[in-house]
């Protein structure tokens, strides 16, 4: 079923679109192939790096790119995420990241601990926008660290990567509050259309926002899954950003009536058939940063610190070492002072 | 650590006489609050305390899940067959607000809460079975299985994968209105769901003095506002339990609001409004009340989102969301929901005596 909102120009419908409904379909394809990215550190186009490197300075500063600079950012991450595979291969040594959710200033918080990209590679599960306060800076510079590093940071999709989904939790409105309009979202969730849906690295972990899907059982099915478009409200790409882990045998319908729930016994089998050693996943909060399940078969990530900055949880991130050794470091929300958001307090009110 | 929302205009106390009350426990203030401001007040013989909590640690939330499938299962069910539920994913396990007089505890957390909506469960059908619609077990005391509206494309998928023992109400709506406690050292004696409905001596109107609560002159001793769980209800909507609580010197007012948006589906707002007048007969008489009365409102609010289209209000999700500058224009569109008729042993307007819980 489709979910595209009316009137959302889509790159399929591109030459239709006019001069009033940007897209980024200005710009002939490229090629098309499911080989990894280029092994160049750097992009190709040094002329404009010192630009770029500009505009990531600003983003780090907490400013957000002007419109026409998101829109030339977006078809250069554009031309490098329509080369990636839906299982995109990732080498270790490398940090794995769970949700940001537009916590800003918790994700400057996690490259200090983390190290800095490019001198550590890292690996994002999705869900950077959404709930914070910073969905447009925290997306603008993780897409400008891809297009400028594009071997040293893998950005993969998460459910809130979504056009339906950010139209009702924050993004949009963002978007439209601090651009006056929302051509800026039309930019970004058109690169949404184009994330990855999974990394494997080393051949041996796996890695995924949300968990697995009953309609796959090997990597090579979510290898031919056609994932330029929207989030779909079934089927194996919309598992995958959506299905959580469960202590039960088989497979489990959410209580809600749609998504799915997997036992231990599931992931042992993915796991044995596609010859891995961990899954590791996102999208579910987890008060201790990480939770391992399965007798260590599968681990959630957690990296938004006091999420929704009162929920007093702290973030981790997944050191995994060139041997695949794991490490989790933990961290805490960065200070109030430090993060932009409002300390003071409304004052108490007669409420009735 | 989550901002606490808690004022105490210690001036104004000290002027009538009541008292702050400090945390006795270092250990776990430094957990709980950022700095050495007081954690509630006494006045009038009445002890007022109020808690912000982080949400559940793993080992927290884990208790809390077993406390409230053995709530949701009849002891004689089989293991196997057992209903398994979860709490909330943001469940403030530790806040609270803490009513004391004498022997008497009025308070509101989340365990409670949950508590009383997984009670509800051991009356609701079990698994996918298909309703007629006078079916009355699809629903007890607020507390059904909702579907969300992509639930009819999954239904087939449903049969294929042999469903799930997780069937019960993942939107929390629970019907919880606050807890009273009669007798504290006897945490055996009346500390039950029942007992706490039993209590409450229905009234025909509201005798909450509202022209009291609009006396903005009076100064607002106490303030706090308080989450007790929330959840995003896996980006299907969104569900909130929060508190509100004010005292003044002349009585202290707490105000409940459960807020459930499935959206497409449906919007719940549940409200519990309780209220204690500090004076005299004398007092409570110039104002229609009695003394030493805890008195409460509840008041429910339903509609599905077809009725958002028949009452013309919004029917866009995000125009339902309780947050930042939208707080104000909700507040204005759930005064236009229809009311929900409230469960039999829940009234509408209802007070509890506390003179014969009095010690000695």
């Amino acid at each position: 079923m489709s979910s595209s909102i009316e009137g959302e120009p889509s790159l399929a419908s591109s030459s239709q679109s006019s001069a009033t409904e940007p897209s980024l379909a200005l710009v002939p394809p490229t090629s098309t192939t499911a080989a990894p990215s280029s092994t160049n550190n750097a992009a190709p186009e040094t002329s404009s790096s010192s630009s770029l490197d500009e505009q990531i300075e600003r983003l780090k500063r907490c400013e957000y790119l002007k419109e026409n600079e998101v829109k030339s950012l977006c078809l250069r991450a554009r031309e490098i995420l329509v080369d990636e595979g839906n299982v995109q291969r990732v080498d270790a040594p490398v940090t794995i990241c769970g949700d940001i959710h537009g916590q800003f200033y918790d994700l400057v918080e996690l490259f200090k601990v983390g190290g800095e990209c490019p001198d550590k590679n890292y690996l994002f599960l999705g869900d950077f926008v959404d709930r914070g306060y910073y969905s447009v800076e925290t997306f603008l510079l993780l897409l400008a660290l891809k297009v400028r590093y594009p071997d040293r940071i893998t950005l993969i999709r998460g459910n809130h990567e979504s056009r339906q989904i950010t139209q009702v939790y924050g993004f949009y409105d963002e978007c439209l509050r601090k651009y006056g309009s929302v051509n800026v979202w039309r930019y970004c969730t058109e690169i949404f259309d184009y994330l990855s849906l999974s990394a494997i690295i080393e051949d041996k972990i796996f890695t995924v926002h949300g968990g697995l899907s009953p309609s796959i059982n090997t990597l090579d099915q979510i290898r031919v899954i056609d994932r330029k478009q929207e989030v779909p409200h079934d089927g194996a790409m919309c598992d995958l950003m959506w299905s959580d882990p469960e202590e039960i045998d088989g497979w489990g319908l959410s209580p809600r009536g749609a998504g799915y729930l997997f036992g231990g016994d599931v992931v042992a089998m993915f796991n044995e058939r596609n010859d891995l050693d961990l899954i590791a996943r996102a999208h579910q909060l987890v008060m201790e940063g990480h939770r391992s399940m399965f007798n260590d078969a599968l681990v959630t990530v957690w990296s938004a610190p006091n999420y929704c900055y009162r929920c007093g949880n702290v973030a981790s991130i997944l050191e995994l070492d060139e041997n695949l050794g794991k490490s989790f470091k933990i961290f805490d929300a960065a200070p109030n002072e430090a993060r932009g958001v409002p300390v003071k307090n409304p004052p108490p009110d007669y409420f009735l | 650590m989550p901002l606490s929302r808690r004022r105490v205009d210690l001036e104004s106390l000290k002027s009538i006489g009541g008292t702050p009350i400090y945390s006795s426990n270092k250990h776990q203030s430094a957990a709980l609050i950022s700095d050495d401001s007081p954690i509630g007040i006494c006045i009038n013989q009445w002890e007022i305390t109020t808690h912000n909590s982080s949400i559940g640690d793993e080992q927290g939330m884990e208790s809390l899940t077993l406390l409230l499938e053995d709530l949701a299962n009849s002891t004689t069910i089989a293991k196997d067959k057992r209903r398994r539920l979860c709490p909330p994913e943001i469940t403030f396990l530790a806040a609270n607000i803490s009513l004391k007089y004498n022997t008497t505890e009025i308070r509101f957390n989340a365990t409670d809460a949950l508590m009383e909506w997984a009670e509800a469960h051991k009356y609701l059908n079990y698994a996918f079975e298909k309703y007629d619609d006078k079916d009355t077990s699809k629903e007890y005391r607020g507390v059904q299985v909702l579907q969300t509206k992509d639930a009819k494309m999954w239904s087939e998928k449903s049969s294929e994968n042999n469903t799930t023992e997780f069937y019960y109400d993942w939107t929390f709506a629970t019907p919880y209105a606050g807890t009273i406690q009669t007798n504290m050292n006897d945490e055996a004696s009346n500390n039950t769901p029942a007992y706490n409905r039993r209590i409450w001596k229905s009234h025909t109107q509201s005798p909450i003095p509202i022209h009291l609560l609009q006396d903005t002159s009076q100064p607002i001793l106490l303030y706090d506002d308080i989450s007790l769980f929330e959840d995003d209800l896996h980006d299907n909507g969104d569900v909130s339990l929060n508190i509100k609580i004010r005292v003044m010197p002349t009585c202290w007012y707490v105000l409940q609001r459960l807020f459930v948006r499935v959206d497409h589906v449906c919007l719940k707002v549940r409200e519990v409004r309780m209220f204690c007048y500090f004076g005299d007969d004398v007092g409570a008489a110039a104002l229609g009340i009695d003394a030493n009365t805890v008195f409460r409102d509840v008041c429910w609010r339903e509609a599905s989102w077809e009725d958002l289209l028949k009452l013309g209000l919004p029917t866009d999700p995000a125009r339902w969301r309780c947050d930042g500058e939208n707080v104000a224009g909700v507040n204005q569109l759930i005064l236009r929901l229809p009311r929900k008729e409230l469960p039999s042993d829940l009234y509408a307007h209802s007070s509890v005596c506390l003179k014969s819980y009095r010690k000695g």
